[in-house]
């Protein structure tokens, strides 16, 4: 029913939790689950962490990721497949929480939130619930957890994307900016990139404009990333899973 | 909008003076009982009513005095009584100030002067009796909760006059869809019951409260001043009347100047000149929009 | 209201689940034509400069006001700050909205400040402050591009300097057809999304928010048809300033 996962992006320091709930499917989307984000800063990662700003930080940061990995209104478009997590149609579904703690932040904070994120869901087991029968349909159901892990069933992960942040500085694009970097650029992309390179998301920073042609170099630099980065994700989940088991 | 270049040196000269010596300059126009955008002192500024602008809302209305504008809309919701209840809806009024109605005001908190014109516009409304609550009652056990809302959108001045205008404009403006409730306590309309699809219930006013703003200078009395004159004028008297002439709210916040009986009647005189002319716009207003059985 | 019992909105009807009936859009719009736009500077008196924008039935005002010095103390610094604050007016949705900032609107205000501190000449003004104010009177859709359309025409109408005016427009992605200007039920409806701010004679972007899976090929014909939108009202804004200044 948990997972979690600490990541390291030179000195970014960031944690994330998922937590599966049962909860009441939206009446707008009925087959669905749902997925809640939120990210916090603790006040150790800086000055500017504390507080109010830290607050602050935190609700955009959640804002980010949730609209990278969340659907659209309609259920349609998003990376975790929702519709896996119904369990009774517009009564009882899964709930993921995606809980993040920013302990140290040196740049590219949300490219860590989202690798950890991803990693974390890869690891997430949910349990097989059996829907007891109900005769009339206005009665609740009654839902039997079963607790073996064995018949835990996976989060499908390979959809989601890991977001790289791609800078510019004068002629200069640069990948993971550290925070000393980050004071420096003239502007920056988040990009959304699925292990097939596919771009997933884009939002653009910074106080200056792009030139559009540029815009599509940045895309791409970022695009190439995704696949190799996908795949490192893979591989190191795996082997510290098969490490836990030992 | 940016201050018009003045042409000549002389204009510029005025507009000098003005910056320097407000109050002089204002007294140079009051000794020839005129105000500086043209008006008689007991002139109020051209009034426009819109009803109806927006389609998200239950019922809207748009008005403007002047420069000074408010949006009115309102929202339905509905609720069960409990038992121990009286049958009846509930109003709620709010008002709030655009973060760039002034320059004064900023995005957040609600400011004093929008608390205090919705106090007034509350009391007018419900304290006063001009909306009849039982009416609005859906049947024994279920009522309409109205959420009317108020943002200032430029304020120059005369707030309360034009928020409880837009105020009652809505109002007047709001239809009751038909609606019932059905075997499992949900409230839905007719048409899913099988009725008629568009079947709507005016809602009417017991009265309608209209207030003007006047402004004491110096022994005279300015009715709908503009900002300016309201941060020059030595008090302010806000009343309130409705159709039979009766006063619905009578209001005198502080200031450096003592309002005796002779000014407030004429004051209270003033408002019902004032309601009269206020009358005749409400209803053409509402007639554009096809509105008539609202027995005001 | 002190009740015991919390009232609940009163249901109107279902939104439409089908948005694209027989290929065609419910409003008659052909897929990459705008509702109808009705823009206009300098309506308010009180503010430094104003503007009303209308797409369909979504209905903006904006009033900036400064350069003024900051209402919080700020640390030194040789540009000038913009502050941009969104609202949404507590009737602008189906749904009441309570009054007090919420996430959506400070989301709304940290996309508006990217696009338009692109544009602004911030060194113009050190130390002071230029406050930009949107309300949004009715949501029916693409509510950032029409704020970001009005509030660029305020700035204009204030006689702040910028380097461009910037226009923006937002397209959604339903059933595999792109839709210009999507009206709220569009959006409900879509699996992907995209807004582009422009500054058209500079050639340059100032903000594109992209959510959704999108290929290559995808992602670069959205990006063109956003800016032949932006385009598009970019000569539409020009034309109000003229007109307004004759």
């Amino acid at each position: 029913m948990i997972g979690k996962d600490l990541k390291h992006l030179g000195n970014t320091d960031v944690l994330v939790g998922v937590k599966a709930e049962i909860g009441i499917p939206l009446e707008e989307t009925p087959d669905c689950g749902g997925l809640q984000v939120t990210v916090e800063c603790s006040p150790c990662a800086g000055p500017s962490y504390q507080g109010r700003s830290g607050e602050e930080l935190g609700i955009e940061l959640t804002k980010s990721l949730e609209r990278y990995l969340k659907p659209g209104r309609s259920g349609k478009g998003g990376c975790v497949d929702l519709r896996a997590l119904s369990i009774v149609s517009g009564r009882r579904c899964w709930i993921l929480c995606i809980d993040a703690l920013v302990l140290a932040a040196d740049g590219s904070l949300l490219d860590a939130l989202s690798i950890t994120a991803k990693a974390a869901l890869q690891d997430t087991r949910i349990p097989l619930v059996e829907v007891g029968a109900t005769e009339n349909p206005g009665e609740e159901p009654e839902l039997e957890l079963d607790d073996d892990p064995a018949h835990a069933t996976q989060v499908d992960t390979s959809n989601i994307p890991v977001i790289i942040t791609v800078s510019q500085a004068g002629r200069a694009y640069i990948l993971d900016a550290s925070s000393q970097e980050e004071t420096c650029i003239d502007s920056a992309i988040q990009l959304a990139v699925d292990s097939s390179g596919a771009v997933c998301g884009l939002s653009k920073l910074g106080p200056s404009a792009l030139n559009p042609a540029v815009l599509q170099e940045m895309m791409a630099m970022g695009q190439q990333q995704g696949p190799p980065l996908a795949e490192a994700l893979d591989t190191f989940v795996k082997s510290s899973a098969s490490l836990m088991q030992q | 909008m940016s201050a018009a270049v003045p042409s000549s040196s002389n204009e510029l000269q005025a507009e000098a003076f003005k910056r320097l010596y407000p109050n002089e300059y204002y007294a140079k126009f009051i000794s020839k009982s005129l105000r500086p955008d043209g008006r008689p002192l007991g002139g109020a500024r051209a009034t426009t009513i819109g009803i109806h602008p927006l389609e998200s809302t239950n019922s809207s209305a748009l008005v403007k005095i002047g420069n000074t504008t408010a949006m009115a809309g309102m929202k339905l919701q509905h609720f069960a009584i409990s038992s121990d209840q009286p049958v009846e809806g509930d109003l709620a009024v709010s008002v709030e100030m655009a973060a760039f109605a002034s320059s004064e005001t900023r995005p957040g908190r609600q400011s004093e002067a929008a608390q205090c014109v919705q106090e007034q516009i509350r009391t007018a409304l419900r304290s006063a009796g001009a909306v009849e609550l039982g009416e609005l009652a859906i049947d024994k056990s279920h009522a309409w909760a109205v959420f009317l809302d108020i943002y200032v959108l430029n304020a120059d001045g005369s707030l309360l006059d034009v928020c409880l205008l837009a105020a009652v404009s809505a109002l007047l403006g709001l239809r009751l869809p038909h609606v019932e409730v059905n075997d499992q306590g949900q409230v839905v309309t007719k048409a899913e019951m099988g009725g008629s699809a568009a079947e709507v219930r005016r809602f009417g006013l017991k009265t309608v409260p209209m207030a003007l703003t006047c402004g004491l200078y110096s022994g005279h009395l300015i009715a709908d001043p503009t900002s300016e004159e309201e941060t020059l004028a030595a008090s302010l008297v806000s009343t309130i009347v409705d159709a039979s002439g009766c006063i619905v709210g009578l209001y005198k916040a502080g200031g450096s100047a003592t309002a005796d009986e002779g000014m407030l009647l004429q004051c209270i005189e003033a408002t019902k000149i004032r309601y009269k002319e206020l009358m005749v716009l409400l209803k053409q207003a509402l007639a554009e929009k096809g509105i008539q059985d609202t027995g005001i | 209201m002190n009740r015991e019992v919390p009232s609940v909105p009163f249901n109107e009807g279902d939104r439409p689940k089908e948005v694209l009936k027989g290929g065609t859009r419910l409003d008659g719009r052909g897929f990459e034509v705008f509702r109808n736009v009705f823009m206009k500077p300098g309506t308010l008196s009180q503010a430094a400069g104003s503007a009303y924008a209308e797409f369909g039935n979504t209905k903006v005002i904006a009033g900036v006001y400064g350069p003024r010095e900051s209402e919080r103390k700020e640390a030194f610094s040789t540009e000038g700050r913009l502050q941009c604050d969104v609202k949404l007016a507590s009737y602008s949705r189906r749904e009441r909205k309570a009054f007090g900032q919420n996430d959506e609107e400070r989301e709304l205000s940290a996309q508006m400040q990217t696009a338009l501190e692109a544009a602004v000449r911030l060194h113009t003004f050190p130390k002071a402050n230029v406050d930009i104010y949107c309300l949004v009177l009715e949501s029916a859709g693409s509510d950032l591009a029409v704020c970001i359309c009005a509030a660029s025409l305020a700035l204009a109408d204030a006689g702040i300097e910028m380097e461009d005016m910037v226009s923006a427009c937002s397209v959604s992605r339903v059933d595999g057809h792109l839709l210009l200007d999507p009206t709220m039920d569009e959006a409900y409806r879509e699996d992907g999304s995209a807004l582009l701010a422009m500054m058209p004679s500079a050639n340059a972007v100032a903000q594109v928010v992209l959510t959704g899976q999108w290929s290559n090929a995808q992602a670069s014909e959205v990006l063109q048809l956003c800016m032949g939108g932006c385009a598009q009202i970019d000569a539409y804004m020009r034309q109000c300033l003229k007109e307004a200044a004759a």
